[in-house]
This record gives C-alpha cells, structure tokens and sequence, in this order.
C-alpha cells in the first residue's frame, strides 16, 4: 500500500482528470448521426446509374451530400446547444473538406475504375483519421470494410459495380452508425445510473 | 533537474482548477452548467475558481445571451493546455520517482 502523500495525491489526480476526460468525450460522442445521414445517402444514390445517368452521380453527391452536411452540422450545433460541451470542430472540418475535394477530383477527372473506386476509398482513408481522432474502434473497421468492398467489386466487376458498391457500403454505414447509437446511448444510461444524474 | 513536486502548479493543481481544465482538453468549449455538474460543486464555487484560471490566463470566458437566457462558455487558452500537460508531466514524473528511489 502507497505511504507516502505526495505520490497517492499525485495518483487520485491523474485518475480524476482520467475519469473527466473520458466522461467528456463520451459525452461528446455523437459518431452516430452523420453515419447513418451519409449510409442512406450513399444507399440512395446506388439508385441514381439505374434510373437516370451515370452522369448524375456527381450532381446527386454535390446536391445530396451538400444537403447531408448542412444536417450535420446543425446536428452538432443542437447537441452543443442541449448538453454544454462544444466538439473541436476545426480537425473534422480539415477531413471533411479532404474527404470532399478528393472525391470531387477522383469522381469528375478520374476515369474507369478510378472515377467508382477512388471517392469511396478517400472517404475510407478520412474514416480512418477520424477513428483514430475519436477513438472509435467501429469506425476504424467500418473504413476498412469500405476498402475491402471497393476491391472486392473490382475484382469481380459486377454489371452495375457503382450501384454494388454503393448499396453494401451505405447498408454497413447505416448498420454501423445505430449500433453506435445504441451503444452510446447504453454508456450514458449507464454512466447516469452510477452518477445519479 | 528540480524535484517534480516543485513543478506543480499551485493555479493548476488545485482539484477543482485540475477538473475545469481536463474537461476543457476534450471539448472546444463547456458551458457552465456542464462543468457545474461535471464537478459536483456549487455556482459560487466554480466562479471563484473559473476567476483564478482567467486571471492567469488558461481560460477564456465568454458570456452570451441565447434567447433571453443567459450563458456562460469557457474554453481552454494555448497556455491553458501547455498548463495542464505541464502539470500531467510533473504528476506523472512524480509516481515514477516514488518507484524508483534512485531518481529522489
């Protein structure tokens, strides 16, 4: 057992700003919502080669996914509002905007394998920045799942391999997303029990 | 090297001024209420504590009005930060020390 002060003050200190932070980012986690905004999104646009044009793919993402990220962000902007803690938004914006500009470049200047396979690897690759920023095992797999899909289908180029693609991916990230829902939701019920708040 | 006890900050060591700034190392900004509860302390307590940590420039403090209801954000400074990791190191530098009686 630890005599001395000094050093069992030192430990309850670092274990209370353990606890805080970790309190903290739970609170914060929110992983969920643009998770599945952005699944049934991309589930949705899997439809757009088959009853329009695959031309339209861009338009529909510089439209649709505009429309997903104002939802998001006024996402965030509520749940600052109702629980008092504000996200550091600056790293997720950077990624966002890496994630955009990669997959606007891949998906209007690249051509073949690389216009269906490139924008969906660069969001896996932005994916895994922000696991590894929130913390998120899930995410993590889910990016890698991403990419083993994208290779996947160029491997077997099915007849429609952007709709493919498009469709097990968005399914994964909506799966993905409320089971972190769930799974946030169970900590903080959890965390409230113990807290008594 | 001096002793890590001599490092530790006496704004920053301080239970409460510890707690404001670890929550403010995970999030942009708290409101205070959040810290309020977060800290199990009561309004009189955590402005007292929130003026010293302004006073010495860790924490920024901007009071606003959303809707007719008013609100209180606090948000870490850079030095803020460089504060509270100083203080991790020096704690951290402290327990590795009681191990190993050769570094006293």
């Amino acid at each position: 057992m630890e005599t001395n002060p000094d050093v069992q003050a030192a430990r309850q200190a670092l274990a209370q700003v353990d606890e805080l932070r970790r309190r903290t980012r739970s609170a914060l986690a929110s992983a969920w919502y643009p998770l599945v905004v952005f699944g049934l999104i991309t589930v949705l646009s899997a439809g757009v080669p088959l009853v329009a044009h695959e031309a339209l793919v861009g338009a529909y993402w510089l439209v649709v996914g505009g429309a997903g990220s104002a939802l998001v962000a006024r996402h965030y902007r509520r749940r600052e509002d109702e629980i008092g803690l504000a996200e550091p938004w600056v790293p997720y914006a950077l990624v966002g905007v890496a994630i955009f500009v990669a997959c606007l470049g891949l998906g209007f200047f690249g051509s073949g394998d690389v216009r269906v396979a490139g924008p969906p690897l660069a969001v896996s690759a932005g994916y895994l920045v922000l696991a590894t920023l929130d913390r998120c095992l899930s995410l993590g797999l889910l990016a890698v799942g991403m990419a083993v899909v994208v290779l996947a289908v160029l491997a077997v180029d099915p007849g429609h391999p952007y709709s493919v693609q498009s469709l097990v991916i968005g399914a994964g990230t909506v799966g993905v997303g409320l089971a972190l829902r769930r799974a946030e939701q169970a900590e903080r019920a959890e965390r409230a029990e113990r807290t008594g708040r | 090297m001096s002793h890590p006890s001599q490092r530790l900050d006496d704004v920053v060591h301080q239970r409460v001024r510890l707690g404001i700034l670890a929550v403010l190392a995970e999030a942009e900004r708290a409101d205070f209420t959040y810290l309020r509860n977060a800290l199990d302390v009561t309004d009189g307590n955590l402005s007292r504590h929130l003026a010293v940590l302004e006073e010495a420039g860790l924490v920024r403090i901007r009071k606003a009005f959303e809707g007719r209801k008013p609100r209180t954000w606090v948000s870490a400074t850079a030095e803020g930060k460089r504060a509270l990791a100083a203080e991790l190191a020096a704690l951290r530098d402290l327990i590795e020390r009681a191990g190993d009686p050769s570094r006293s």
